[in-house]
């Protein structure tokens, strides 16, 4: 196919309630390259390409001039009229698969829905779905019945049903563990070079701009501060904005690895243990030990059993076989992914900080203590839970968790719904914890790079089972089991797939 | 699948008749919660010779065992046999079911009228959010929730009967032309209706707000599908809350028209409740207490499974295993 799209926007502005939150931004498609959009959460990245496709939402008011395929189209047109665009023109895949999809209507219906009515008849379902690498009886299933990837599939199978001249991946893997993440990259990579059609990748992960993109443009606060071909921008950066996300990204950086305490006051030491639900092992045989001040970090896709053992290291699971002993005089703490959901909406961070003191018999005038050890601004303490940003509130959870002074702190995926910039700063806190604390931490992710900036030893599960073990360092660097290089490879972003096809065949 | 959902149907329909027998137990129970011996009730306002009361013992086995009693009464009113009504003197039956037609042809109407405007201005007032026909229709809401509906239907019999004339002023006309019947009960009906309806709007409005701003609603509209599509999708989304104070709404129903069946004067089932109550007659209490604790109970049954039906996700809840 060679009817290439062409768009272009000149002095693109959006208002929301008097907030300028795109500041004039030009931008031009000509060519069937892929582009990569990269900034920060609330950059205007979304915005810029929802008002390419007049999807803002109802109090923004956009302006400026916008031109597909030659002839000007409204910014502010009707819903009617940008059903004209919408679609036949640009296609979209946005970001969490979990919900991108009506929970109550078969998959291979859903794929259905957006095929032209012209060429209805002759749609072909299952060759739709074949085309994502998902089988044919997908269509007669309900979105619930699918893994997150077997989802993102779907929803790429659908958006490519309306047949677009351009596609854009709105975060479109951010939600999905890294070997997940590779997969569907991969996949979108494939169909773009099959259709012949040029791409958006909107992410804040700039290393995965730099490997999947062939241009990168960078933005900050509602404007273009620097764009590109992906190599200048990445090694010779020059904006601000640039230079942070770059310096964010673990792996483009020479590292240190936090220094590994085997062989130390042994703090924790679970021994053998095994855990099954029903037909499935959750944990086989399973041997972890964490020292005194040490950071342990525990990696696995989701289901290889990595939550059920913080579940049975705390006690809040037991296990079938096997034994758990904890040397510590205090307590163990979690702190979750999403703290939102435990904080008490209708408390104040003071009230809820306080209430945890109470709770664990502590005097009130820790609290000074234990906000300055998470780094929650004063400021915040007269705020509510809800006007709180997410790395505002982790802080507030990591404050409580510290609030009965705990031997060993257990962080389950505690940074993984932060933006990159803002998860480093929490991993530097959690980092300085222990070791102004003597906080053991044992830290749960299916993220390596976390891992490689804050863990001293590392141990990788898979299936069940913990497949390797040793210190961070000899992890990264010398990896041996096939797995574990699979999963450095798949969050480095190696550019091609090599061992990951075969090791998942269940996506 | 299939029989997940055969054992779900059969457990909530299994509940309802649980539920049943304990209400059916305290309404029978009528009889004796009265002051005095219950054969005095039954007898009405004639005066209670002794022969006669020793006829009415014979006649209803006052002299049983309690629970044999119950048993007679339950294993009669299975063949809709509850006696005689001690007013009128011929089988409850026959007695009540004229006035229970005419009220459940109101609340059918009202049910109808109510979930067509609830429904239909919640979700023009979720797909509006925070324009003015949202703030319009929400204010016109909160004043039908907070309008009393004896206060309206008087205020409306003014207007719209005595001053323009358009509605009949009261009962319910000619009985054997269901038009007329239809007429008459209009203006009852949209009385009951704009308590309900705004009650509706409401409660779909915030149902279909979530789903308005959802992910899938974005996916569906940036794939151009038809606004009557996303509007089905996003409809049956919200449902569940819907549906569920639409079944709530049939039972409140049955109280609230008592006071506006009074206004209109329509011989229905409130004013013979009324009445039945005031008079002491008690198998017609009983029966009326009964056909509507059946009806609530196998409508929020009904409800329930439709609910679940609906959500593919709930049928293989039981099967599914988290780790």
């Amino acid at each position: 196919m060679s009817n290439t799209i062409t768009i272009e926007v000149n002095n693109l502005r959006v208002k929301i309630s008097g907030n300028e939150i795109l500041k004039g931004i030009d931008f031009k498609i000509n060519t069937n390259e892929s582009i990569g959009i990269v900034g920060e959460s609330g950059s205007g990245k979304t915005m810029m390409v929802r008002s390419l496709m007049g999807l803002l939402p109802n109090a923004a008011k956009p302006s400026g001039n916008y031109k597909i395929d030659g002839q000007r189209f409204k910014l502010n047109a009707s819903e009617k009229q940008w059903k004209r665009v919408r679609g036949s023109s640009i296609g979209m895949v946005i970001q969490d698969p979990f919900t991108a999809l009506d929970p109550l209507k078969k998959c291979g219906a859903q794929i259905l829905d957006g095929v032209p009515k012209a060429k209805r008849s002759s749609f072909d379902v299952s060759s739709a779905l074949k085309e994502v690498g998902l089988p044919a009886d997908v269509a007669g299933r309900y979105p619930f019945e699918l893994s997150g990837g077997q989802r993102q599939r779907v929803v790429i199978s659908a958006a490519l049903a309306t047949q677009p001249r351009l596609l854009i991946a709105d975060e479109a893997t951010t939600a999905l563990d890294v070997i997940t993440q590779k997969e569907i990259l991969d996949l979108i990579d494939t169909i773009r070079s099959a259709h012949g059609m040029p791409l958006i990748i909107i992410t804040h992960n700039i290393r995965l701009a730099k490997t999947r993109c062939d241009r990168i443009l960078v933005m900050d606060n509602g404007r273009i501060v620097e764009q590109g071909a992906s190599k200048n921008v990445t090694e010779a950066p020059e904006a601000e904005a640039t230079k942070t996300l770059i310096e964010a990204d673990r792996f483009l950086q020479a590292s240190s690895y936090a220094e590994a305490n085997s062989g130390g006051d042994v703090l924790l030491r679970a021994v053998d243990l095994n855990k099954r639900f029903g037909s499935i092992a959750a944990l086989i045989n399973v041997n972890v030990e964490v020292c005194r001040s040490e950071c342990v970090g525990i990696v696995g896709q989701s289901g290889s059993g990595k939550t059920t053992l913080a579940r049975c290291l705390t006690g809040l699971t037991k296990a079938d076989s096997g034994e758990v002993k904890f040397f510590g005089k205090n307590s163990i703490q979690i702190v979750f992914q999403d703290p939102y959901s435990s904080l008490n909406p209708a408390h104040t961070i003071q009230f809820i900080l306080e209430e945890a003191l109470k709770a664990s018999g502590r005097p009130l005038d820790e609290l000074e203590e234990i906000i300055s050890l998470a780094e929650v601004p004063r400021e915040l303490l007269s705020r509510r839970p809800a006007s709180l940003s997410g790395g505002q509130r982790q802080r507030v959870a990591i404050a409580r968790a510290l609030a009965p002074r705990p031997d060993l702190l257990i962080c389950d995926e505690s940074v993984s719904a932060l933006d990159v910039v803002v998860q480093n700063q929490i991993l530097k806190t959690l980092d300085k914890l222990r070791h102004e604390r003597k906080l053991a931490i044992l830290f749960i992710t299916h993220d390596l790079s976390v891992l490689r900036m804050i863990a001293g030893r590392v141990y990788v599960m898979n299936h069940g089972r913990v497949v390797e073990s040793g210190t961070a360092q000899r992890i990264f660097e010398a990896a041996t089991d096939e797995y574990t290089k699979a999963l450095i490879e798949a969050s480095a972003f190696g550019s091609k797939p090599h061992v990951l096809g075969e090791l998942s065949p269940s996506i | 699948m299939l029989t997940s959902k055969l054992k779900y149907i059969f457990t909530r329909l299994l509940e309802c008749l649980v539920s049943l027998v304990f209400l059916s137990f305290i309404i029978f129970s009528l009889l004796y919660l009265a002051p005095g011996d219950p054969a005095k009730s039954l007898v009405g306002v004639k005066h209670a010779t002794p022969e006669l009361l020793a006829k009415i013992h014979a006649q209803y086995h006052l002299d049983d065992p309690f629970l044999s009693q119950y048993g007679r009464w339950v294993k009669n009113a299975l063949s809709l046999d509850f006696g005689n009504s001690i007013k009128a003197g011929y089988p409850v039956v026959d007695y009540v079911a004229p006035h229970a037609a005419i009220t459940f042809e109101l609340v059918g109407l009202t049910l109808l009228l109510s979930v067509i405007i609830g429904v239909w201005l919640g979700v023009v007032s979720a797909r509006n959010k925070g324009k003015i026909l949202d703030k319009a229709i929400d204010l016109s809401s909160l004043a039908g929730t907070s309008m009393p509906g004896f206060a309206l239907g008087l205020v409306l019999l003014y207007v719209f009967s005595y001053q323009l004339g358009i509605f009949p002023m009261y009962g319910i006309g000619d009985k054997s032309n269901p038009l007329d019947v239809l007429w008459h009960l209009t203006l009852p009906a949209i009385t009951l209706t704009i308590g309900d309806a705004a009650m509706l709007i409401k409660i779909t409005r915030s149902a279909m707000l979530k789903e308005v701003s959802g992910d899938y609603t974005v996916f569906m509209r940036a794939r151009a599908l038809p606004t009557s599509k996303i509007i089905r999708a996003q409809l049956k989304n919200a449902s569940p809350p819907i549906l569920t104070s639409t079944g709530l709404f049939l039972a409140s129903l049955f109280g609230a028209n008592v006071l506006v069946e009074n206004v209109f004067s329509i011989p229905g089932l409130g004013q013979l409740l009324t009445s039945s109550v005031t008079f002491g007659d008690v198998p017609v209490v009983q029966f009326i207490a009964l056909m509507l604790a059946v009806l609530i109970c196998l409508t929020s049954a009904l409800v329930d499974i439709l609910v679940y039906l609906l959500n593919p996700n709930t049928h293989q809840l039981s099967q599914s295993t988290k780790i």
